[in-house]
């Protein structure tokens, strides 16, 4: 065996090895979660197993954890809430922000750098800081305790962000393209439509996962913007779990996995793109 | 792209818009109830709305417990409602008697002084709970002297001690240790028979803070405790050297559990409850957490052992567990007043006490609790007095934060009775 053949395995090696080691402390918190949803409470407490009992005896794991958790947490009201804000709220978020992040990246206008840096600067608020303003705000607008109001919250959260990352996304796009749909007589929304969103699917579908991921986890503008059960999001559903003083493990267990479960599908069907995507947007950006 | 897709997109967008804004027509808040109560304590939720159809059905009120936690996430919440002036008909503002008093400055908070009054009500309750609701002529934030919330139930902070464990080390499980140097012989026996002898979630300064302040009061008495406030006395004083000292001698003869500087109290909890410490300072609503987590724990509750040489009598943390303000501007104050009365009444704290495992505010009830949530009862009345002054906030973390650096050997008990007084030096300048 040459030099060359040894260097390669060896190379191989040690990074197979590092990705493993960091795939399995990604994979091993929900391997627990799932198990600790299969558990008793004080099974929880007394035994620091893997799994929930004998493999030959699967039948007979907790697996009522989950209807009990469902039934209890009321997740089919919130789970309905939380889908609804998370496709309405991601699909303003792409629509004004690849409107915007265009417009930064190819118009000319005064105070265009400023305006940018001026939203980019939003970023560094953190969402409690703004509680009390927010909760003003709403009521005034007669926003408080709807689902409109909770929307523009979350809309408005994730708009900077994704302005930023289509704006290095649409800057790096050849801009000859662009000036040969000009001469064929395309109008400047129409090349937007039709050759700069298309192009930018890659950026998009990162900003759907990322976008999706935080709607469908956020919890404190929810609490704070909302008062009616019926609309609130399904993170609330667990939050019944969760005591003063004890926390009930397995049926929070099994409520956190029925949460994951579509935030999982939607990482599933977008996955391709989200490398490309951040790679052509943020870094280039 | 074909203009089937334009028009398909245009449709969406439009139907999404649509959707938004005619499924949600924005209104101001109304209340769904004659009574809003907005409260942080999920494991209590069941039991508030059980109670609350009884009441709907006995008087025709209709009473609404929304829950908000975890209680930083209800805290915001309540200040922001308090900005805009939404505040509920019922509410804890959640914090310490200066913030309660901003709250009842601004008149988010109404004066129970006279409805405590008619029927006796305020006699049905334990004198220490009320006492942390009530402010006294005189006091520092200015406040209208008067009761201010009501009580729901008190709890207090004792130590647990695991009586299989006891009799493994070979002690007496039905004689715990009453005295310093009693506590210091059974944790050196527990350790000989490689127990860990006590825990206790000492990386949360609050449950280093109130062991200690048991001592304070051992050692000073109320007067001492108040002149110490008042920077009369200073830490640096002899008593206070010893009450650090106390926590190196745990240190010495090795009676902490291991990481217990860093430790939360729910893995404190854990701890006790799985048979891997002997003792646990913890609170009276651990006997409602150690049986979720070990219903077969075989345990006792004794108070923190006294110290011979002290002066007066060991008091402990506790006193009011949690309370329900009633919103001053609330159109349904006095249906808000009339339930809380109910609620108190003894079938309701009855139902409670059962049903969520804490100690009731009304101290009738109380007398027939499990026999660990008596010991705790009974106790409360050794619970520490409600005093016109309280600490600053930055002297009372410096002094949990020293407490921990002697504890891991970072400090003398002198050099971190002269750090906290430092301290207090440099708060009193900035109040002068």
């Amino acid at each position: 065996m040459n030099i060359f053949k040894i260097k390669k395995i060896l190379t191989s090696t040690v990074t197979h090895t590092i990705l493993i080691a960091v795939a399995l402390t990604c994979v091993f918190p929900v391997f627990w979660m799932i198990s600790s949803s299969l558990k008793t409470q004080s099974q929880i407490f007394s035994s620091m197993s893997l799994l929930p009992g004998p493999l030959l005896d699967i039948l007979n794991w907790n697996w009522s954890n989950y209807i009990t958790a469902f039934v209890k947490a009321d997740f089919g009201q919130y789970f309905f809430n939380s889908v609804f804000y998370t496709v309405v709220g991601v699909f303003f978020i792409i629509l004004i922000s690849s409107l915007a992040a265009y417009a930064f990246s190819r118009l000319e206008f005064r105070g265009k750098n400023f305006l940018f840096y001026l939203l980019i600067a939003t970023l560094l608020i953190p969402i409690p800081g703004v509680f009390v303003p927010l909760y003003l705000l709403l009521k005034n607008l007669s926003l408080l305790d709807t689902r409109t109001g909770l929307l523009l919250c979350y809309i408005s959260n994730g708009l900077a962000f994704a302005i930023f990352l289509l704006k290095g996304f649409f800057d790096e796009l050849p801009r000859e393209i662009e000036e040969a749909a000009l001469i064929d007589g395309a109008s400047r929304f129409g090349i937007y439509w039709r050759i700069a969103l298309p192009l930018a699917k890659p950026a998009i579908a990162t900003l759907v996962i990322m976008n999706s991921l935080t709607i469908w986890n956020e919890f404190l503008l929810a609490l704070v913007v909302l008062q009616d059960k019926a609309k609130m999001p399904i993170q609330r559903g667990l939050m019944v779990f969760q005591g003063t003083y004890i926390t009930d493990y397995p049926l929070l267990m099994a409520g956190l996995t029925i949460a994951t479960i579509p935030i999982v599908i939607v990482y599933l069907l977008m996955q391709k793109h989200i490398v490309k995507g951040i790679a052509a947007g943020a870094l280039k950006g | 792209m074909s203009k089937l897709k334009i028009f398909l997109s245009v449709n969406l967008c439009f139907a999404l818009m649509l959707g938004v804004f005619a499924g949600c027509k924005p209104r101001e808040v109304k209340p769904k109830a004659d009574v809003v109560i907005w409260h942080w304590m999920t494991d209590r939720q069941a039991a508030f709305e059980q109670l609350a159809d009884k009441y709907y059905k006995e008087t025709g009120v209709k009473v609404l417990f929304e829950t908000y936690a975890p209680t930083d996430v209800y805290k915001n919440k309540i200040s922001a409602a308090a900005t805009a002036n939404l505040l509920p008909d019922i509410f804890n503002p959640l914090g310490d008697k200066k913030e309660v008093a901003s709250y009842i400055n601004a008149d988010f908070i109404a004066d129970l002084t006279e409805e405590m009054s008619r029927d006796n009500w305020k006699d049905i309750f334990f004198s220490k709970a009320l006492a942390q609701n009530t402010f006294e002529p005189g006091n520092e934030w200015n406040v209208k002297p008067g009761i201010y919330a009501v009580p729901l139930d008190v709890n207090s902070l004792m130590i647990y001690y695991n009586k299989d464990l006891f009799k493994q080390a070979g002690l007496d499980p039905e004689k715990y240790p009453k005295t310093w140097p009693e506590f210091m012989e059974a944790g050196k026996k527990l350790r000989a028979a490689n127990i860990q002898p006590f825990v206790s979630g000492f990386g949360e300064g609050w449950l280093i803070g109130a062991f200690a302040q048991s001592y304070e009061w051992n050692l000073f008495g109320r007067d001492g405790v108040l002149q110490v406030l008042e920077g009369k006395i200073p830490y640096t004083d002899p008593r206070w050297v010893r009450i650090f000292k106390l926590f190196e001698e745990m240190k010495n003869n090795k009676l902490f559990a291991s990481g217990i500087v860093t430790m939360v109290n729910k893995d404190a909890e854990r701890s006790f409850a799985t048979g891997k410490s002997a003792m646990a300072f913890n609170g009276s609503w651990g006997v409602n957490v150690y049986h979720s987590m070990n219903p077969d724990l075989n345990y006792g509750v004794m108070p923190p052992p006294y110290l011979p040489e002290a002066k007066f009598p060991l008091l402990m943390f506790g006193g009011e567990g949690s309370s329900l303000f009633v919103n001053k501007s609330s159109a349904n104050k006095q249906k808000a007043i009339d339930f809380l009365r109910w609620l108190t009444q003894d079938e309701q704290q009855t139902f409670l006490a059962k049903e969520t495992l804490n100690i009731p505010s009304n101290k009738e009830v109380a007398k027939d609790l499990p026999p660990a949530l008596r010991v705790f009862s009974e106790n409360i009345k050794n619970t520490f007095e409600v005093l016109p002054k309280i600490e600053s906030w930055q002297v009372t973390n410096y002094i949990n934060l020293n407490l921990q650096s002697v504890i891991i050997g970072e400090r003398t008990p002198k050099s971190a009775a002269e750090e906290v007084q430092a301290e207090k030096e440099r708060q009193m300048k900035a109040g002068r």
